[in-house]
């Protein structure tokens, strides 16, 4: 008798022991919304749950808005937040850590190893906010280079890529073209979009603006960095495309890139899926690095267009949460990320690591952005950030796409208006809005 | 309580009853919401922090010398200046056809509706395609050696914007006209044309005057809509180019979802709102005549 109880009691060590049940609760985690994204937030989320020591991971793209931005931020108001959201820009992060809305990041005993031994060194201080703490963990990037018409280039006699602002202009009597003699030009050397949309500033006047600049961003702390040389260069060089006419001032229904009516356009990685599905047999490109107002042997920066993964104070379960992120993050999941999204992992081994190599070989275009990923600037950590940039719009399409305002008078008030919203913030108090 | 529904006779008790679910609708849908932006009007607030700074007037001190709402105040003008006149005179032709033929008039009035039910969004998408730089407007006019910037020029882009509005109300506003015609009585045709009034003198002296509800009415909606246009703007210019398409609401908007900064934006509002409540009332004066 003695035997079986002691047997029983053994058998029922061994089973509290041995078979460990799942934990708990459910993480949740809401990816961006286009299939590519989804596919891949699928596939991790079913590797994780596998493991049913893990907490387990529910999944849904974010909820349909005008703009990820504000989903997030009606959640946030609402307390609705997920555990983890993954795409976010850095741009918005100060906003909701002033509101105290995301998990303070390195307060995770790893989170040092872990970034360090992921991000390239020359970016891990481009996502520390202002108290020194993270609260985003570096995700992905898509920087932003130039586009070129091959055969375009080819039919000019073109044989080298201008490196400078004067050496791009000084190919444009070769490129442009007034084919049905109205005296403008129906084939254009560039077309930044001519949208006054803050946003779209990023895709010109700002990444032109840290390739000239060598790397650096708007602010320098709280100092504003905005009345300098390169500013004025970076802006004269639009305005000149714009007053000569070599840039298009309208807005197209068509990709005027594929459809061969101008030669350089500016884009991110995300373009290369585009070219390919509807190019025709006689579009050939290439990409090469921004033009700068002087060359140089220094690498040429460029935005990045950084997406981000953040923990949301909502959360239950900071920890696990923590696990998922860097589970979404390792070696293996950026592999996934490359080949589902074709998207680019911010990691410091991106062209070295062998288990990207045959990738970046089966796509060598992407290979280009790749290599530029140590050389890529994100956005300065300021609550105005979309107020700064609404300025810089207003400043920009006034000197640069209607010439109505002076460049010095342009950088000037930039600089002015800037400089206020910044001295408001630090001063600690929002005025009077 | 009880001696004062005491006091309510039970026929009251059932007047009360019946309107109780539109107080509720009322007090929940627009008086809560008014009450509560006017309350956040004089705070600072950004709508992710649970801190609402009390600031007194400053929101409006603020909104009054900031220049883009003068320029939006300016653009709204040339809004109502463009699209007031062409609205008018083209939703008055349409209602005078219609009101000229029997045969499947309801037909042609519901197909004038359809623009008027279109969603925002989507038609803003199609007229910006219609108008680009390289769209089938531009490509038409190119064959007789015209090519218009419709959105990029700051001179003409708000009067492109007011064309797109003018095609969405066009089959309202007629069918407001349409029901404006059909209520003069044809007696008062009929005399006039025994004393010797020609179609003009009638058309001027019977049918105009008499169609002053209907007028007033246009212009009453006429200008709540310039101050709220939105959409069209929004999606094809972004305010652009130069501001020049820059509206009250797209301020309001940036203000307070864009920058969060929504205190600021409901006081915006509320200096939005009155301005155009002052328009109406001005505007009554001048138009509303007694016709009975």
């Amino acid at each position: 008798m003695l035997q079986h109880r002691l047997i029983l009691f053994a058998t029922g060590l061994c089973l509290a022991g041995c078979s460990q049940s799942r934990p708990e609760g459910v993480l949740t985690y809401w990816c961006a919304t286009n299939s590519f994204e989804i596919e891949f937030a699928r596939r991790i989320v079913a590797e994780w749950n596998q493991d049913t020591t893990h907490l387990p991971v529910r999944f849904q793209p974010v909820p349909a808005g005008q703009s990820s931005e504000e989903v997030i931020l009606a959640a946030i108001v609402g307390r609705t937040t997920p555990d983890i959201y993954s795409n976010i820009w850095p741009g918005v992060i100060e906003q909701y850590r002033e509101a105290g809305a995301v998990v303070r990041l390195d307060q995770f005993a790893d989170f040092d190893s872990v970034l360090y031994a992921r991000l390239p060194d020359e970016l891990i201080e481009q996502f520390r906010s202002p108290d020194s703490g993270f609260y985003q963990f570096p995700w992905k990037a898509n920087p932003l280079l130039l586009y070129y018409n091959k055969g375009l280039l080819e039919e000019a006699g073109i044989t080298e890529l201008p490196r400078t602002y004067d050496q791009f202009f000084a190919l444009a009597p070769r490129l442009v073209k007034d084919f049905d003699g109205d005296g403008h030009y129906d084939r254009w050397l560039l077309d930044p979009n001519v949208m006054a949309e803050w946003w779209q500033r990023f895709f010109d006047f700002y990444t032109f603006y840290i390739a000239a600049t060598g790397g650096e961003s708007l602010l320098d702390g709280h100092e504003v960095q905005l009345d300098r040389p390169e500013t004025a260069a970076v802006l004269s060089f639009f305005r000149r495309g714009y007053q000569e006419g070599y840039f298009p001032l309208s807005i197209f229904q068509e990709d005027i890139f594929l459809a061969q009516k101008v030669v350089f356009h500016i884009s991110g990685p995300w373009s290369i899926s585009h070219l390919e599905k509807y190019k025709t047999e006689d579009f050939r490109y290439g990409i090469t690095l921004l033009p700068v107002p002087q060359a140089g042997d220094q690498p040429v920066h460029t935005y990045g267009d950084p997406k981000n993964i953040v923990i949301f104070s909502t959360t239950r379960y900071p920890q696990e949460a923590w696990e998922f992120v860097k589970f979404m993050t390792s070696r293996a999941a950026d592999r996934s990320l490359l080949e589902i999204t074709s998207q680019l992992p911010m990691r410091r081994d991106l062209i070295t690591d062998s288990l990207y190599a045959d990738y970046f070989t089966a796509n060598p275009l992407l290979e280009i952005f790749a290599r530029q990923i140590p050389f890529i600037v994100g956005t300065d950590h300021t609550i105005y950030l979309q107020e700064i940039f609404d300025i810089i719009s207003q400043e920009y399409e006034a000197a640069c796409l209607y010439q109505v305002q002076p460049i010095a008078q342009a950088v000037a008030s930039m600089t002015k208006r800037v400089t206020a919203l910044i001295d408001r913030e630090s001063r600690g108090k929002a005025g009077v809005q | 309580m009880i001696s004062i529904l005491a006091k309510v006779k039970s026929n009251e008790l059932v007047g009360y009853g019946l309107i109780l679910p539109y107080l509720i609708y009322s007090l929940i849908i627009w008086v809560y919401p008014l009450m509560w932006g006017i309350s956040i009007a004089f705070k600072r607030w950004n709508i992710i922090s649970t801190e609402k700074t009390f600031i007194g007037l400053s929101n409006f001190i603020q909104v009054i010398h900031e220049p883009l709402f003068w320029i939006a105040f300016k653009n709204t003008l040339y809004f109502m200046v463009v699209f007031i006149p062409i609205s008018i005179f083209l939703s008055l032709s349409v209602a005078l056809l219609l009101n000229r033929i029997n045969f499947l008039r309801s037909f042609f009035a519901s197909g004038y509706l359809i623009s008027y039910v279109s969603a925002g969004v989507a038609y803003s998408i199609v007229f910006n395609l219609m108008f680009s730089g390289n769209g089938i407007i531009n490509t038409w006019l190119s064959g007789i050696g015209i090519t218009i910037p419709w959105f990029s020029s700051p001179k003409i882009a708000m009067a492109s914007i007011a064309i797109i509005v003018v095609w969405k109300f066009l089959g309202y506003y007629s069918l407001i006209f349409l029901a404006g015609l059909q209520s003069i009585p044809k007696t008062i045709y009929e005399s006039a044309e025994i004393d010797g009034a020609g179609r003009i003198t009638q058309f001027f002296r019977i049918t105009i005057p008499l169609l002053n509800p209907s007028f007033t009415i246009i212009f009453i909606f006429a200008i709540m809509l310039s101050f709220n246009v939105f959409t069209e703007p929004y999606m094809i210019t972004g305010g652009g180019p130069l501001d020049s398409t820059q509206t009250f609401v797209m301020q309001i908007y940036y203000h307070t979802f864009t920058n969060l900064h929504a205190g600021y934006g409901s006081s915006f509002a509320i200096i939005v709102a009155a301005i155009s409540f002052a328009f109406v009332f001005f505007i009554r004066k001048i138009v509303e005549k007694d016709i009975s």
